[in-house]
């Protein structure tokens, strides 16, 4: 029980043996497998971690670009409109012009026409004042006769 | 009574198991034999748990194997702080074999640690480690410094420290391995039915794995102070 020989030193042999098996066989092995893991999480951690910053890169540089996109549109469509509002004001004023020279034009056919139809009504009325005058002097005719021919042109200018 | 007496001592007797008849024959006691036996069964085990480790995909085997090698060194590791971590190994193969070393009273093996030889070898390189540890963290002078904090006094004390250190540890053990034998056997010879049992799981599970503990702990502590 109480005695302290050689075996201390097989003791200590053994335990040193046993220190050696264990760290070989299981803790240096686990250890390392472990740490590898560890390892092979942090890389992609990092690998994650980079294309998270990639994609957030992208998603700028295309809200940029859609943001020019955008500011081309709005561009786009004002000098549309403006381009379009200067149209519409020089055809309108194109038309009011037309219609204006349509008008003038109608007015004054109308005034020639007028006139072409008074000049030739004179000129009919000449030619009656004409025949009746030369009926008269001809037909040397009576006061009945007068009157008819009077009625006669009346009516005849009435007609006309 | 003297019946009991003969058979106490006669388990407490560590035996000579063989001699090898070199240098006018060499005694192997049975502490040393049954050390071989947890020896292959550790090394056993350590065999079966460390081969073909993967990093992804793994065994039910190489999650057991993980586990216990993580939580056994994340337990000695809390304990000799971040400076003393490369004694782990040591230190967890100690707690293990100290652990199984005291139980193995329950299959019927003789506890190693009942031998004087096997507790002073413990505590002997123990304190080895302890001091090598101090050496080679802060080189031969300042480990000597060492000696003479907090103030010159004391350095006979601390001195003394260096031999009452692996005593107390070697003493610790066995007394307690020793004594929780004593008193099963009592209980025992007294009651044999029942009462053995509960205490049994205290005296033999319990206290067994807590001196193992407590020796891996106290030596951790000192190598923490030895490398602060």
């Amino acid at each position: 029980m109480l005695r302290i020989d050689i075996n201390l030193l097989f003791t200590v042999i053994n335990l040193l043996v046993l220190f050696g098996l264990m760290y070989f066989l299981l803790f240096k092995p686990v250890r390392k497998i472990i740490a590898q893991r560890q390892e092979a999480v942090d890389q992609q951690f990092k690998e994650a971690e980079d294309a998270k910053a990639s994609a957030h890169e992208l998603e700028a540089k295309y809200q940029k670009s859609m943001d020019e996109i955008k500011e081309e549109k709005r561009q786009v469509l004002q000098d549309a409109s403006r381009k379009a509002d200067s149209d519409y004001h020089r055809i309108i004023d194109d038309a009011k012009t037309t219609a204006q020279q349509i008008k003038d034009d109608a007015t004054l056919e109308g005034e020639n026409q007028k006139k072409q139809i008074l000049l030739k009504a004179e000129k009919e009325i000449a030619d009656m004042v004409v025949d009746a005058t030369a009926k008269v002097v001809a037909g040397n005719t009576s006061t009945e006769a007068n009157a008819s021919l009077y009625n006669k042109f009346l009516d005849k200018a009435g007609d006309k | 009574m003297g019946n009991l007496t003969e058979s106490l001592m006669e388990e407490l007797n560590c035996e000579t198991v063989f001699t090898i008849p070199i240098f006018g024959g060499i005694d192997i006691s049975e502490s040393v034999v049954v050390t071989w036996i947890i020896m292959a069964v550790m090394v056993l085990i350590a065999f079966i748990l460390g081969r073909n480790l993967r990093i992804d995909h793994i065994s039910k085997r190489q999650a057991i194997a993980e586990t216990i090698v993580t939580k056994l060194y994340s337990m000695v590791e809390g304990m000799t702080g971040p400076e003393g971590m490369k004694y782990t190994p040591y230190l967890v193969t100690v707690l293990v074999y100290i652990g199984i070393a005291n139980i193995i009273g329950l299959f019927g093996f003789k506890s190693p640690t009942k031998d004087l030889n096997v507790t002073a070898a413990l505590a002997i390189m123990s304190i080895i480690l302890v001091e090598f540890a101090g050496i080679y963290q802060h080189g031969v002078k300042k480990w000597l410094h060492k000696f003479t904090e907090p103030i010159a006094i004391v350095t006979p004390i601390n001195i003394l420290e260096v031999f009452t250190r692996p005593l107390s540890l070697c003493m610790r053990l066995f007394g307690n391995v020793l004594g929780s034998f004593v008193i099963m056997k009592l209980i025992e010879m007294v009651v044999p039915i029942f009462l053995p049992t509960v205490f049994s799981l205290y005296f033999d599970i319990f206290d067994g794995l807590l001196q193992a503990y407590v020796f891996v702990f106290l030596t951790s502590l000192y190598i923490k102070e030895a490398v602060d």
